[in-house]
């Protein structure tokens, strides 16, 4: 009698629990790091110039893309962007009630576009694609972020206009951060604190 | 020669390492005027209710009878003053944004449409989900957010960082003041805020590399640190399950209430 | 007993060994230093011991490591760090709970210890390590000492065979530096085995049973302690000379008459709420020489330093420049030189923040970037990356780039954290040469060897 080995099944509901064969205690600490830094620098701007300034509105968003550009080039694996802005937000959510109803479809567009990103061939084939994911996915949270607003200003939509020139001021943040941190990428990597 | 130092007292018991001041002191201690002190999962959970109850409903009286409610939650837990502060925030920033908005009304023609009577419900909304969310801002602790962890069954993809996020926020935002004295000596004396607006790249710079290497390093050390522990997302965080005071019951009761009050009225309405 | 045969370890993608054909049999309940200069395989071979290589670190290694007979390559990481294990350099890195007691208890519930085991260990490891009162203090809130009492507290409760220490007394002032000597000792009376990694020796005299001294990751010297007596061999093997007796309060031969400098008049200070940390210090710190400030951690020495610079206010007292140029009593330039280089490195190259520096100068004819990195050194490293460099180099740039805007006062706070012999010389003639610039300075440190071998004046805060 002869027997075939088979492999063993895999227990996806415990690889998606844990994270098992996707990520690393190493990547899990990266990622749980770089997303305390991001709510500290939020936290250290929004009391030094106030969370409606145009200044460090701009300047929290540059921070932000720059260190996710930083992140997914040390982590560049697929859900490792969707893992970090879940722990920023449900910290935010936690901590100051940030984006309570919102989170949930935050969490998924930023999802979509981590498999864009990997249908293009994956964050480890260079910088770019960290930026590319780090665009798209805060561009992708922005329209969320409008469709709530949008369904709580419903009776008076032109108060719209408002929330859109805030969104934009934070997205330009977004822009120029991400220049930030595509430059900082190759600065590191001549330093030696990131291998390629 | 006299002696190059002398002191008429010198400190007795070590007076300790550096006392921990600043917004991490907020972090650390945020207690003040919190009487009820809720359970912080009831507090998340009643911010996440009235927000959807807000956005589902629209009738005026409806939300009205939940902002009333919500303002007694917020009385029963924050100082009048901070409340007053608060709102006075809020008004000036309602103020300005009516400004900005009749400045651009000679622009777009459809600004000119705005009336008081249509934007009375996204008033309440605001005001409904500041009073919710007011007491978490001014009481969540971060030493909370570990017991909360303990207490939510999140997967440990999700636990591990988070509970790294946590641990590590005080000594970034220590790290942060540190850099912000270090830039502040360098470069004192060339000219303050006229000298980095001269140089905003160099301003980033200044600010961003520090905070970028001290994380990278701080990564693979903590890394390896965990490694050694043997954390990892299969790890038990030591799980708690949530146990709620008759103070805490009796809130969600009153919650409850007020959101059947609400839908009622609401049912009303659309009847009507 | 731990024994090591033929080890030789080599990082990835790197040509030369970081170990190379070590030999070693360390009996239970014993200790061992290892030491050496700066690179030369300490801190590998505490990552071969703790099971790091081959676990975590995938380099090639070759040899045996062993411990009672079981070796790290057979088992988990997790499972290894039952028999050894380790204490890092910085504690602060380690802690994952934010009290005292929800850090011992994390770590035994990493190990999977079940939660009312672990939490009998954990009362049990607290009173071990007298740190009872301090179970629902903030990690935050503690002093370096009471820190790695922390990590060592829930690492006894894991009940090792073995336990590794890299560098424990780098940042300890001798107060602590001692009561750790004795919290081991009490932990090798109990059988632990003991592997100390360390550029400060001293304070492990009467501890380590062994001596290894690695160069280049080959054992330069191994035996017992008193081959450590022999100042030729510290010398060769860029070891810290032997330290002599502590300083007393001393002013070295006096400054010239009419000597510029800085003077301080009744100072007083206290953080709110609580004690005076000083009151009524008076002194003077003259230009062109080195004081040597020191004294037990918490007695307010980076707070004088924080107060020279202008980053806080004294109570009562004042602080002001005398003699030289100026208008006497008046405001004066300071620069402070912190001990974590990292937040004081801002550019690209080492040459760009040497000009950066100079722009915010005084002008002065002929002075270049190239020039001043030339005088401490730097010259060949122009073009590097400032946060490429090495600790020691790192230390030399912020020197420089303080001196560059011609202070009156240059402050630096634990310059010689983690130097090795021969570094330490590097730094301690880097300092005397600062000073011989012009300005007065200040320097800040527990360690007395640096004190020995730059201080012009030296004063405590003990006595």
């Amino acid at each position: 009698m002869s027997t075939s080995a088979r492999p063993a099944p895999v227990n996806w509901r415990r690889a998606l629990w844990t994270g098992r064969g996707l990520f690393e205690t190493r990547d899990l600490v990266t990622i749980g790091l770089f997303a305390g830094a991001a709510k500290a620098v939020t936290l250290m701007l929004a009391l030094v110039g106030g969370g409606m300034n145009p200044v460090t509105m701009i300047l929290k968003s540059a921070v932000f893309s720059a260190l996710w550009v930083l992140l997914l080039t040390k982590v560049p694996k697929t859900g490792a962007l969707t893992l970090a802005n879940t722990v920023a937000g449900l910290l935010g959510f936690f901590l100051l009630g940030q984006a309570v109803i919102s989170l949930p479809s935050l969490i998924l567009a930023t999802l979509a576009v981590e498999f864009l990103i990997a249908a293009l061939g994956g964050l480890a084939r260079g910088p770019h694609l960290a930026v590319l994911a780090v665009a798209l996915s805060e561009l992708a949270m922005r329209l969320i972020n409008l469709f709530f607003a949008y369904l709580a200003m419903r009776e008076q939509p032109e108060l719209m206009i408002m929330v859109l020139m805030i969104s934009a001021a934070s997205y330009l943040g977004i822009l120029l951060g991400l220049f930030g941190g595509w430059k900082m990428v190759g600065e590191l990597r001549h330093a030696g604190l990131i291998q390629d | 020669m006299p002696a190059l130092f002398k002191t008429e007292k010198l400190p007795g018991e070590a007076a300790g390492p550096h006392p921990r001041r600043g917004l991490l002191g907020l972090l650390d201690g945020r207690r003040a005027g919190d009487r009820l002190g809720l359970a912080p999962e009831l507090r998340l959970g009643l911010a996440v209710t009235a927000s959807l109850a807000a956005l589902i409903a629209g009738d005026p009286l409806a939300l009205g009878l939940m902002l009333a409610a919500s303002l007694l939650y917020l009385a029963a837990q924050v100082r009048p003053r901070v409340i007053l502060a608060a709102y006075l925030a809020l008004a000036v920033l309602a103020g300005l944004a009516a400004g900005c908005l009749w400045l651009m009304g000679f622009v777009f023609q459809a600004l000119r449409n705005i009336s008081l009577d249509a934007a009375v419900n996204p008033f309440l909304r605001l005001g409904l989900s500041v009073n919710l969310l007011l007491p978490l801002a001014l009481h969540s602790r971060l030493t909370d957010l570990s017991g909360i962890l303990n207490r939510l069954r999140l997967p440990g993809l999700i636990k591990l960082p988070l509970l790294v996020t946590i641990r590590f926020i005080p000594t970034f935002l220590n790290d942060l003041n540190q850099i912000r004295e270090a830039v502040g000596l360098r470069f004192r004396g060339r000219g303050g805020l006229l000298f980095w607006a001269r140089r905003p790249l160099l301003g980033w710079r200044v600010c961003f590399t520090p905070l970028v290497v001290r994380l990278i390093r701080s990564a693979d050390e903590l890394a390896v640190a965990a490694e050694l522990k043997g954390l990892s997302a299969e790890s038990d965080f030591g799980h708690r399950p949530p146990r709620l005071r008759p103070v805490d019951q009796a809130v969600a009761v009153l919650a409850a209430l007020t959101l059947a009050g609400a839908a009622l009225l609401e049912i009303l309405h659309a009847a009507a | 007993m731990l024994r090591l045969e033929d080890l030789h370890y080599r990082h990835a993608h790197r040509p030369d060994w970081a170990l190379s054909g070590l030999n070693l049999e360390l009996p239970a309940g014993r200790a061992l230093l290892v030491t050496g200069h700066s690179g030369s395989g300490k801190s590998t071979l505490l990552a071969v011991l703790s099971g790091l290589v081959p676990h975590y670190y995938k380099g090639e290694l070759r040899g045996r490591v062993s411990l009672d007979g079981q070796e790290p390559a057979r088992l988990s990481l997790a499972d290894w760090g039952f028999k050894a294990a380790l204490m890092t350099q910085n504690p602060e890195i380690q802690f994952l709970g934010s009290t005292v007691e929800e850090e011992i208890l994390l770590t035994l519930r990493c190990r999977k210890i079940p939660e009312a085991e672990a939490a009998a260990l954990a009362a049990l490891s607290l009173e071990r390590f007298g740190l009872k009162g301090l179970g629902r203090r903030s990690v935050f809130h503690l002093s370096e000492g009471q820190k790695q009492k922390v990590i060592l507290a829930g690492l006894w409760a894991l009940k090792p065979r073995l336990l590794l220490l890299d560098e424990p007394g780098a940042n300890l002032d001798p107060a602590a530096g001692a009561e750790l000597g004795r919290t081991l000792a009490a932990l090798k009376a109990e059988g632990l085995s003991l592997v100390i990694a360390d550029h400060r020796l001293d304070w492990l005299r009467d501890l380590a049973d062994q001596v290894l001294v690695l160069r280049r990751g080959r054992a330069a010297a191994q035996g017992a302690w008193n081959l450590l007596e022999d100042e030729g061999l510290r010398k060769d093997l860029h070891l810290r000379p032997r330290p002599g007796p502590p300083p007393a309060e001393k002013t070295g031969p006096g400054p010239p008459e009419g000597a510029a400098g800085v003077e301080l008049e009744n100072l007083s200070f206290a953080w709110p709420g609580g004690e005076d940390l000083f009151a009524g210090l008076s002194g003077r710190l003259y230009c062109g020489r080195v004081t040597v400030l020191s004294g037990p951690s918490g007695r307010g020495k980076t707070t004088l330093a924080r107060l020279l610079c202008g980053l806080e206010k004294p109570a009562a007292g004042r602080i002001r420049g005398f003699g030289g140029p100026g208008p006497a009593g008046g405001r004066f330039a300071s620069q402070v030189v912190l001990q974590n280089t990292d937040h004081q490195l801002y550019l690209s190259s080492v040459r760009a923040e040497m000009e950066l520096a100079l722009a915010g100068g005084p002008p002065a004819a002929g002075e270049t970037a190239e020039r001043r990195l030339a005088e401490f050194g730097l010259a060949g490293l122009a073009d590097r990356h400032p946060q490429s460099l090495s600790g020691g180099e790192k230390q030399r740039l912020t020197v420089a780039l303080g001196l560059a805007g011609a202070p009156r006062l240059l402050v630096l706070d634990e310059p010689s954290s983690g130097l090795d012999g021969r570094n330490l010389e590097l730094m301690a003639a880097q300092i005397r040469k600062a000073a011989r610039k012009g300005p007065a300075v200040l320097v800040i440190t527990h360690d007395r060897q640096l004190a020995a071998l730059c201080a012009d004046d030296y004063l405590s805060l003990e006595t």
